[in-house]
């Protein structure tokens, strides 16, 4: 008698355990349904331009932008310091004359290799148009006070597959 | 109304409030955050805008969730997750020494803390990595209470006991 009494006792937690699992798992996928549904809604909303500020959006914003053939003039002129977001191995491999390297991952010990003067026309670049460092640079320079920065972010392979000229040390 | 309910409904708003606020100041900034997700270099650039929306969306729901306290358990289970997500970015970003300026992560308790001179907010650091540990596992105790605390899910419950009492009195 008293065996039963405890089986259907544990019978019953047993139930209100799965019972209690399986309402949490109800309302854990419902919660995500209205998440996705709440992305699915910004993403339609950022479509139609109604997301403040949000169309273009920053990493190809153009003004902060400097592309071909204005890259190859500032270079030509001398107008601007190139900053090679690279590492200093791929630098020394090759790099737009007369750049100057600040690796994206060691900008606060190379920082001292920039011109003093934050008025300076800096312009960063990377390996090519699918890297974000260049993008990353000019935003922590702007963050450091240079108030002239912008970024060329196509990159070091398409200057050279413009046919223009690389330096190697 | 026992002390463990009023103290597990406390605790399940501030989580809310923290995550409501977050995410709705990321929304009214959206290119910032935008911004300061590229940043972070984790994601390919074609990933960083839905990733962003998606992280924006979880915020206000749960955040909203938790505070009227529908779908409470549930939401606070993918609290944890967020915040445990949160702190393995920000390690992930600490280990790779990565010069982010804004850490696109503040929240209303994070300002708090700025007030009380912890100096919390801004640049990745360990403190915000340690901050977000905490929330996660409080979200974690929310979950794993037995009281469920006061909020809409109860409001309802109790007024769908009530109309069965009246019932069965009849």
């Amino acid at each position: 008698m008293q065996t039963n009494q405890k089986a259907s006792q544990r019978n019953s937690h047993n139930n209100s355990e799965h019972r209690v699992a399986k309402q949490i798992l109800k309302e854990l996928l419902t919660v995500c349904i209205w998440i996705v549904v709440g992305a699915l809604t910004l993403w339609g909303a950022d479509g139609f331009g109604l997301l403040y500020s949000s169309s273009p959006s920053i990493p190809y914003n153009v003004s902060s932008q400097v592309d071909f053939p204005g890259v190859y003039q500032i270079w030509q002129s001398n107008d601007a310091v190139f900053v090679d977001t690279r590492s200093s191995a791929s630098f020394r491999q090759g790099h737009i004359p007369g750049a100057i390297n600040v690796p994206i991952n060691r900008v606060v010990q190379y920082l001292d290799r920039l011109p003093t003067d934050k008025e300076t026309r800096l312009i960063t670049y990377c390996g090519s148009i699918a890297c974000p460092n260049a993008f990353q640079l000019m935003n922590v320079l702007l963050g450091k006070g240079y108030v002239n920065v912008r970024f060329f972010p196509r990159g070091l392979r398409d200057w050279h597959a413009m046919g223009y000229p690389i330096e190697t040390e | 109304m026992t002390p463990l309910s009023l103290l597990i409904t406390g605790i399940r708003i501030i989580l809310g409030f923290i995550l409501l606020l977050s995410g709705v100041a990321k929304l009214t900034d959206i290119s910032a955050f935008l911004t300061n997700v590229n940043a972070y270099q984790i994601l390919p650039i074609g990933l960083v805008k839905p990733m962003s929306f998606l992280l924006v969306s979880a915020e206000i729901t749960i955040g909203s969730a938790l505070c009227i306290g529908y779908f409470s358990r549930g939401a606070a289970i993918l609290s944890a997750f967020l915040f445990f997500i949160f702190a393995v970015v920000l390690v992930n970003v600490l280990w790779r020494d990565l010069p982010i300026a804004d850490c696109g992560c503040s929240n209303f308790l994070f300002s708090f803390l700025d007030v009380l001179g912890l100096s919390i907010s801004g640049i990745p650091n360990w403190k915000m990595v340690f901050a977000d540990v905490v929330l996660s596992v409080t979200s974690i105790g929310v979950v794993c209470s037995s009281q469920q605390g006061y909020g809409l899910e109860s409001l309802i419950r109790n007024l769908q006991d009530r109309k069965d009492n009246i019932t069965d009195c009849w």
